[in-house]
């Protein structure tokens, strides 16, 4: 059986400006007035919002199949399910539960398409891609451990799973499912206000760069069961307080 | 006079009527200028079966067979269906006695119909007061558990012809060849309704696909059935103007499960119930898999002069409800 795939060239050339942008930004001097970053631990706190960019998501294939005399299955048409890259907004709250250990709960909505590509009829219509309007919105809780720390920068680790709520054409149909995510990225921090004295509490502000692999289970139900993967990045302005 | 005599010939070379106005093929009849889906109201179904043998079958295994069939369309959960084994009579099908009466007759002038089924309806309602349903004793029959080579299996026409006595007209999916005037052979097929059996020896019509399920849900449906269950509706148009007679296909990738239904009006409308919810995939083909006749009893407004053709989105099936309008737009032949 024939299985097409499409390209995913446009949205990892999305990516690759993305994080060229991106980083010239975090490569933008500090100011001449900050100071030395103090301790992370001095930072309990981060709040963080931004930009959500979901790759691909391939969610498998299925045939509608009649069924022969001899019970072999008859392909009236074969699908090929995704849902197509999708953009939206992320937040996150972390409690810094060791000096390189936070524990975040994550917000985030998306909005794109769920897609099929029809092929192989068995009647000769033409294929055709056809699509629909959807969107999640998930909550999740990981775990964010810093595996490099530098007075201005910090590379992490992250892994968690949540609730996620998928809705496809508005709100007409709501599925609920399971969605999890591991990946690392690096915040730059640009703005430092330390801490004055040994109990005081400083703040900081930088940009967040993270590149995580999405895992998803059930919700719309747009294809066979089972796991579905699919890469993304965001990019967030970081508060630590 | 209330009472009035309506004869059906249906399964593998059929007779329809002029379907319902929603969802599915129902059998219907005109009542007062407008078409009425047939069904009963009085349940449980009783009914006889005649005490006769015939070759390969008893009248005990008939109806042990019968009543296995009864028990496959009354086991749909989405469906409130009952049927109530009366006894055996002498009297043969399609007699008017105002009893529904299953048996075995011999018409080796029907030689393209394994069976049939008629009814007596109430001509003010369109409720079925009766039917019958007669298996051609000409053809060789069996009730073996694994079926019989050449032989055609009891149960499978007997859930077929059922499927009309509920009030259940033919499913379009399935594929065709043609072997000569009249005949035809299945290909392939997704529905114990599709007008033309497996062939002899054949048992897989012993199941109801999916199709079937939503057919008598949407007949008898169950309070779960449209809490749990939505529709699609759209149109089928040819160079902007209305396509009756298309047979309409929508799958689930979610599920896998394949449903169709036919364009019933001159705007080419139709409506498709019974879905769990997803996303479908549509798909609007002419009805050239079987005669006719088989669907709708005047066929001078079918067309079949188009190519298959898929709907421009997908269709989004909440539960409970309607995820609005599609348009499929059919290239002409």
């Amino acid at each position: 059986m024939i299985r097409r795939r499409r390209s995913s060239a446009p949205f990892w050339r999305y990516i690759a400006s993305l994080g060229v942008v991106l980083g010239a930004a975090a490569a933008v001097p500090a100011p001449a007035s900050a100071q030395p970053a103090p301790p992370a631990r001095r930072y309990g706190t981060e709040f963080a919002i931004g930009g959500l960019v979901v790759g691909p998501m391939p969610l498998g294939s299925a045939s509608a199949d009649y069924v022969a005399p001899n019970g072999g299955l008859l392909p009236l048409f074969d699908t090929d399910m995704s849902l197509a890259p999708a953009f939206g907004l992320q937040t996150h709250l972390g409690f810094r539960l060791a000096p390189r250990v936070m524990a975040e709960a994550t917000g985030s909505w998306i909005r794109g398409n769920a897609r099929a590509e029809v092929v192989d009829d068995f009647e000769g219509a033409s294929g055709v891609t056809l699509s629909e309007s959807m969107s999640r919105f998930a909550v999740e809780g990981s775990i964010v451990l810093a595996v490099a720390e530098r007075p201005r920068s910090a590379f992490f680790l992250r892994g968690g799973a949540g609730w996620m709520q998928e809705l496809a054409q508005g709100s007409t149909l709501a599925e609920r499912g399971i969605i999890g995510n591991v990946g690392a990225g690096v915040k730059y921090w640009w703005r430092v206000r330390p801490p004055v004295g040994p109990q005081g509490r400083g703040h900081r502000l930088g940009l967040r760069l993270d590149g995580h692999v999405i895992v998803r289970s059930k919700g719309l139900p747009l294809g066979p069961g089972g796991l579905h993967v699919a890469p993304a990045v965001s990019s967030e302005l970081v508060v630590g307080f | 006079m209330r009472r009035s005599l309506l004869a059906l010939t249906l399964c593998s070379a059929c007779l329809g009527l002029t379907a319902g106005t929603e969802a599915y093929l129902k059998l219907g009849t005109e009542v007062g200028g407008r078409i009425v889906p047939l069904r009963w109201i009085q349940q449980p179904i009783r009914y006889f079966v005649t005490n006769r043998d015939v070759s390969g079958v008893t009248a005990i295994e008939l109806q042990t067979a019968v009543a296995r069939a009864f028990a496959s369309w009354s086991g749909v959960s989405t469906a409130v269906v009952s049927a109530q084994f009366a006894g055996f009579t002498g009297s043969d099908p399609f007699v008017e006695d105002a009893a529904s009466v299953i048996g075995f007759r011999s018409r080796p002038d029907l030689e393209h119909v394994l069976g049939s089924t008629r009814f007596e309806l109430d001509a003010v309602t369109g409720e079925i007061l009766a039917s019958d349903i007669f298996l051609n004793a000409a053809f060789q029959w069996s009730v073996a558990a694994g079926g019989q080579a050449s032989r055609y299996d009891v149960e499978s026409i007997a859930l077929h012809e059922i499927g009309h006595l509920l009030g259940l007209s033919h499913s379009a999916l399935g594929e065709t060849e043609v072997l000569g005037p009249e005949s035809r052979r299945v290909i392939a097929k997704r529905a114990v309704m599709f007008p033309i059996a497996y062939p002899a020896g054949n048992i897989d019509d012993r199941t109801l696909e999916a199709d079937d399920v939503a057919g008598v849900s949407d007949i008898y449906s169950s309070a779960a059935f449209n809490r749990s269950f939505g529709s699609i509706s759209g149109r089928v148009t040819l160079n902007g103007v209305g396509v009756f007679g298309a047979h309409i296909v929508a799958f689930n990738p979610g599920t896998g499960v394949t449903t169709g239904t036919f364009s019933l009006t001159s705007r080419g409308d139709f409506v498709l119930a019974g879905l769990s919810p997803g996303a479908y995939v549509v798909r609007a083909e002419p009805l050239d898999d079987a005669d006719l006749d088989g669907f709708f009893d005047s066929t001078a407004g079918v067309n079949i002069n188009f190519r298959p053709a898929y709907a421009s989105k997908l269709a989004v099936v909440p539960a409970g409800g309607s995820g609005g309008t599609i348009e499929i737009r059919v290239p002409s032949k």
